[in-house]
């Protein structure tokens, strides 16, 4: 798939830099959420809600790292190799965030790069790791990069998308599963309700995600959630959609509804209430 | 409604009624001795409570600018200076802000506007605050808002280019930059602007405040409104701009071409692509336009405001006109948090003249 602005550049560059060395790049965030409604347009797949919503990512690029890479320290040092080429640490968030400028339009923008991590799971990669409730690495002295520990994140690697994109140069890299990318958003809308920015974006994600699963995914996504139903995130997940996605009255379909007036989209929200309702009451 | 006369706000304020206390107004009379003072007050407002009374020095301002508060607080500062602490410090106007009010307040100088906003200071003897009623004098401004519309063109040119020698280059760089604007609406925005305290008159005109600047445009901008739209699919956008150029160029009509992504890093997907239009039916003659909602690639807004159309950047290579970057700017922050992000790139650029 082609991609034609400056966040696609940047995240070819690094795939292909840390490609060699066995690190795959999941993206996740508004980048991940753009490139799956672009290869969406591109497939013209049917999906649970048509029209679905356009997507704006921002100058972030979210970076989830397996299990595999969080347990390396060989693997985070040379991360931090190929950042320290030309990104800057961003005060206060030295290990695990990092900014680039890059020119648009003859002016230097910044790119920003993060990176999340599900702390494993397994007693084997474990004990090879430091997690507390902000930072995941591999155990050692001499930290150089951190991951924002991302509890909610737990089917991301597991569940992910490969794809290839292309400009100039072409690299793979994989996006998070629809229903992987759920866990996420519904979580941060929890944290948001108050915030009158940041809950409705959220909110809308959510709706955005649904809207934009293909009936593969939707079937992928009903056998992950019954396979997966007694999981502490499964349950807190659910707990949510109960709380603020039941009816049209609840505070995150009315989230949804806030965010749409302001953009101008027309959110199905019925159909939100009853995808959610479905996939999290399956167990 | 005109804006009113020292003598009006006088007549007026003999009305005001501020229970349980009563006031008393007595205009300074002058005399001889007085020529020897540098200032002298406006009025003299005795408040009286029961048996007590306090005497205010007072000052009217027949429109509560900052710059025209400022000057009533400096005049009132040197008379508490030379007459000691007798004399509680006042302003009268038709109508303060809140914020002007606590301002005010922050210095012990008391404030009573004709709209029913109170607030008397006597340190350590009376402290009364009735604030937050609106405005009823919103025409004390000869133009009712210069941070939007028309009148905005004028902050914008002061955004573009921080210094001038006189009105008429104002004017004339407004219409180098592409503003069907007058003489005299500059003139009048610009006496605003001193007023506000964004731009300096004192040698030439000179930006002295841009932060505030953009922050005012933002907080007043609004989308064109009523604007006519049509929103479809085009076989080939480039080939579909390239057209409307063409027939725009051909019967002297404006367009602009609003791409963030020509300024910010920004990737959208699924939206259609925005250009402002003074005619949709003038510029799409000759395209292949099937109106849909459903995945858009294209959106022409028929608008005549002018701001939209104000210093529209001309792009050599694909030889078409995009909107200016503060126009850009202006738009994203209206929006939703990725559209406030993605603004948010371009401040530094509009507030160090990186757009002039």
């Amino acid at each position: 798939m082609k991609v034609d602005d400056p966040l696609g550049k940047e995240l070819i560059r690094l795939a292909r830099e840390l490609e060699p060395h066995e690190i795959p790049l999941i993206v996740g965030g508004g980048y991940g959420l753009f490139l799956k409604t672009k290869l969406l347009l591109e497939s013209k797949e049917r999906t649970r809600i048509d029209p679905f919503p356009s997507a704006r990512s921002t100058e972030d690029l979210d970076f989830f790292l397996q299990a595999e890479i969080v347990s390396s320290d060989a693997k985070f040092r040379k991360i931090r190799e190929v950042l320290d080429k030309d990104y800057e640490p961003i005060k206060g968030a030295e290990y695990y965030q990092f900014t680039k400028k890059v020119l648009t339009s003859g002016m230097a923008q910044p790119i920003k790069v993060d990176f999340l991590a599900f702390p494993p799971e397994s007693d084997e990669l474990r004990k090879l790791v430091d997690v507390d409730v902000r930072r995941t690495a591999p155990k050692g002295k001499n930290r150089v990069l951190h991951a924002h520990t991302t509890e909610e994140a737990f089917l991301v690697q597991e569940t992910a998308l490969r794809i290839r994109i292309t400009q100039g140069n072409s690299a793979e890299i994989f996006i998070p599963h629809p229903f992987a990318y759920l866990f996420l958003k519904l979580n941060a809308v929890n944290d948001r309700l108050g915030d009158s920015i940041k809950g409705p974006y959220h909110a809308f994600d959510v709706y955005r995600i649904i809207a934009m699963m293909t009936e593969n995914e939707w079937k992928e996504s009903t056998s992950i959630a019954k396979r997966y139903s007694a999981h502490r995130q499964f349950e807190k997940a659910a707990a949510i959609v109960a709380e603020q996605f039941a009816n049209e009255d609840s505070k995150g379909v009315i989230l949804v509804k806030r965010f749409a007036a302001q953009t101008g989209d027309k959110p199905e929200t019925n159909k939100l209430i009853a995808d959610l309702d479905y996939l999290f009451n399956l167990a | 409604m005109k804006r009113l006369t020292e003598k009006e706000i006088i007549r007026e304020l003999r009305e005001v009624d501020i229970p349980p206390l009563r006031i008393n107004i007595r205009e300074f009379v002058s005399t001889n001795n007085d020529s020897q003072v540098e200032y002298i007050p406006d009025l003299f407002i005795d408040v009286d409570w029961g048996e007590k009374t306090w005497r205010f020095v007072s000052e009217i301002k027949t429109v509560a600018t900052p710059k025209l508060i400022a000057i009533a607080v400096s005049q009132l500062n040197e008379i508490r200076e030379t007459s000691g602490n007798e004399s509680n410090p006042m302003i009268v106007a038709p109508y303060m802000s809140e914020a002007q009010f606590k301002e005010l307040a922050a210095r012990n100088i008391s404030a009573i506007d004709l709209s029913g906003n109170v607030m008397l200071i006597v340190p350590g003897k009376l402290l009364i605050e009735r604030i937050g009623n609106r405005n009823l004098f919103p025409s004390s401004s000869p133009i009712k808002n210069i941070y939007r519309g028309t009148s905005s063109i004028v902050a914008r040119v002061m955004l573009s280019r921080s210094e001038y020698t006189s009105v008429g280059e104002v004017f004339e760089e407004a219409k180098k930059r592409g503003a069907k604007i007058t003489l005299a609406t500059v003139s009048k925005v610009l006496k605003e602007l001193d007023d506000d305290f964004i731009i300096s008159r004192e040698q030439g005109i000179k930006l002295i405040d841009a932060e505030s600047l953009l922050d005012r445009l933002k907080s007043n901008y609004r989308e064109a409104q009523g604007a006519k739209k049509v929103i479809g699919k085009v076989a080939s956008v480039d080939k579909a701009l390239r057209r409307i150029a063409l027939n725009c160029e051909k019967i002297e009509q404006r367009y602009a071409v609003n791409e963030a992504q020509r300024y910010v890093v920004f990737p959208t997907v699924g939206e259609p692509l925005r250009i402002y239009v003074e005619s949709i039916s003038d510029a799409s003659v000759g395209i292949d336009f099937e109106e849909t909602d459903r995945f858009p690639n294209i959106a022409l807004i028929e608008t005549s405001e002018e701001p939209v159309y104000f210093d529209r950047s001309w792009d050599s290579k694909s030889k078409r006109y995009f909107t200016s970057p503060l126009q850009v700017y202006l738009e994203l922050s209206q929006k939703g948090k990725r559209e406030q992000d993605a603004a948010a790139q371009l401040v530094e650029r509009i507030l160090t003249g990186g757009m002039r």
